[in-house]
């Protein structure tokens, strides 16, 4: 037993000087540990080569299971970033929407040289109500009062019906209850615009006898002391017309130059200016569509002339 | 000497089960050393002489294991001396040497010296596996608590196998 002990002491002192002696050869480069180490992994590559492919299909699972908290907090992390980012493209997409809008806001009511109140739509009138009303976020302490014009990119789009201190509410164009006295692009014929409760207006012409086209445009005339209406606001264009024999008036559909129902910020127009634009207001008439002409060249051919018959031959 | 084969061969097969699989699944906190559990597992229950040589050839095995980057006789120096003393103490508790929790106890106590005094031998032969090898011990040790009742009866089993290998040869 003792004899055992003192054999296996020997023993386990043999193998730690040896492994002093191998470490000691490897610090001092004398050991070709490289050469050694690549042998292994020749040695060891079918081994490991054999793991592999028991191990790789089970991999993606294991690997799920063990970083399931982990992958749970990520997933958490990047969805509550990912909502905050949507947030902030949404909100900068609006705002680019409001500056197109007050831009082109700002060029209409430069080109018309009126002064106006920027406003931003706070509320529209529910649908419940029948009627077609706007909340604003300017009041009488911005100098808004009761018929002013309320216009957006393309034209007009509504009148002040009431004014409190801080906010005022407006009818649209398309409510049945508005009427907006108009004039037509170059020929200057008068008519009656009014709302139909849909996306188009109608318009109703004082003189039967007037030419009315599908393309011509329409512009506001312009009330007495421009109250509710400025003239020269654009106001929309022909789509229809509508010919009835022996009428006393002329009709026709108008599609309004300002979507009323995609607008956001708006200009009140508390001031005119001191000329009537006329129709300077009107944005550029749509180029016509060229239509294409096709060309046939034909050769004439001489005419086969009648060969005389058997019958006539042998009279 | 067919034992040290055997034990060699197994070793040398759980090293590179170590390596293409147990290194490639992320364990919380550390991965777990199924080579020293069964390493020290090895050595608890064999003779002392024969555990300090089995201790010698696996640290060699490590040692020259191609991911392996350390000095060479390193592992072999801490393996012989660390499986020395498990098999000391394991032929104290002779009785009790294959009880589930002895051998929990044995062997995490004995992966936890392990990697104390590779650190330290490390740090006295300079080499650079330090600071960050520490960091590792609770997680390894952690897993070895774990993993140890979970597969010492298969390496029982072997170690049985061998033995009568062993006894039939020797």
């Amino acid at each position: 037993m003792g004899n055992d002990k003192a054999r296996s002491r020997f023993f386990l002192s043999a193998l730690l000087i040896t492994s002093l002696l191998l470490i000691t050869l490897d610090l001092r480069g004398n050991l070709p540990s490289e050469g050694l180490r690549k042998v292994s992994a020749t040695v060891g590559s079918p081994f490991q080569s054999f793991f592999n492919s028991i191990y790789r299909p089970v991999s993606t699972f294991t690997g799920d299971v063990f970083s399931l908290g982990r992958t749970r907090n990520k997933i958490s992390n990047l969805q509550k970033e990912n909502s905050a980012l949507k947030e902030q493209l949404s909100r900068k997409n609006a705002i680019k929407n409001e500056v197109k809008e007050l831009k082109s806001v700002l060029d209409l009511a430069g080109a018309g040289r009126y002064k106006i109140v920027p406003a931003r739509i706070i509320a529209v009138g529910s649908a419940a109500s029948f009627s077609r009303t706007i909340q604003l976020d300017v009041g009488s302490a911005d100098g808004i009062k009761k018929d002013m014009s309320i216009i957006a990119g393309g034209g007009l789009v509504a009148r002040i019906l009431s004014v409190s201190q801080n906010s005022c509410i407006a009818l649209l164009m398309d409510d049945e209850t508005f009427k907006v006295g108009v004039r037509l692009e170059s020929t200057g014929t008068l008519g009656v615009v009014s709302g139909t409760g849909g996306s188009e207006l109608e318009l109703i012409l004082l003189d039967s006898t007037s030419d009315l086209r599908v393309g011509q445009r329409v512009v506001a005339r312009g009330s007495s002391n421009s109250q509710p209406f400025l003239p020269g606001v654009p106001v929309g264009v022909i789509t229809e017309v509508n010919q009835t024999a022996g009428a006393l008036t002329k009709s026709a559909v108008v599609k309004p130059f300002v979507d009323l129902n995609r607008i956001s910020v708006v200009a009140v127009i508390v001031s005119k200016s001191k000329t009537d634009p006329r129709d300077a207001l009107l944005p550029p008439p749509p180029k016509p569509i060229p239509t294409p002409t096709v060309t046939v060249f034909v050769t004439p051919t001489s005419t086969p002339s009648p060969s005389p018959s058997v019958s006539d031959s042998k009279q | 000497m067919r034992k040290s084969l055997l034990f060699v061969l197994s070793a040398s097969l759980i090293l590179t089960f170590q390596e293409v699989v147990i290194s490639r699944i992320a364990f919380p906190f550390a991965n777990p050393s199924i080579f020293l559990i069964f390493i020290i597992s090895w050595a608890f229950l064999e003779e002392q002489w024969l555990a300090a040589l089995q201790g010698f050839l696996a640290g060699i095995i490590l040692d020259i294991s191609p991911l392996s980057v350390g000095v060479i006789g390193h592992w072999a120096f801490v393996l012989a001396a660390v499986s020395y003393g498990v098999s000391e103490l394991g032929v104290q508790l002779r009785g009790s040497r294959r009880s589930p929790l002895t051998l929990t106890v044995v062997v995490t106590a004995g992966i936890f010296f392990t990697l104390i005094f590779f650190v330290i031998s490390g740090a006295l032969i300079n080499s650079n596996q330090g600071y960050g090898f520490m960091q590792t011990v609770p997680g390894v040790v952690f897993w070895s608590l774990v993993f140890t009742p979970l597969i010492s009866p298969l390496i029982i089993k072997v170690k049985r196998a061998a033995d009568g290998v062993g006894t039939s040869v020797e």
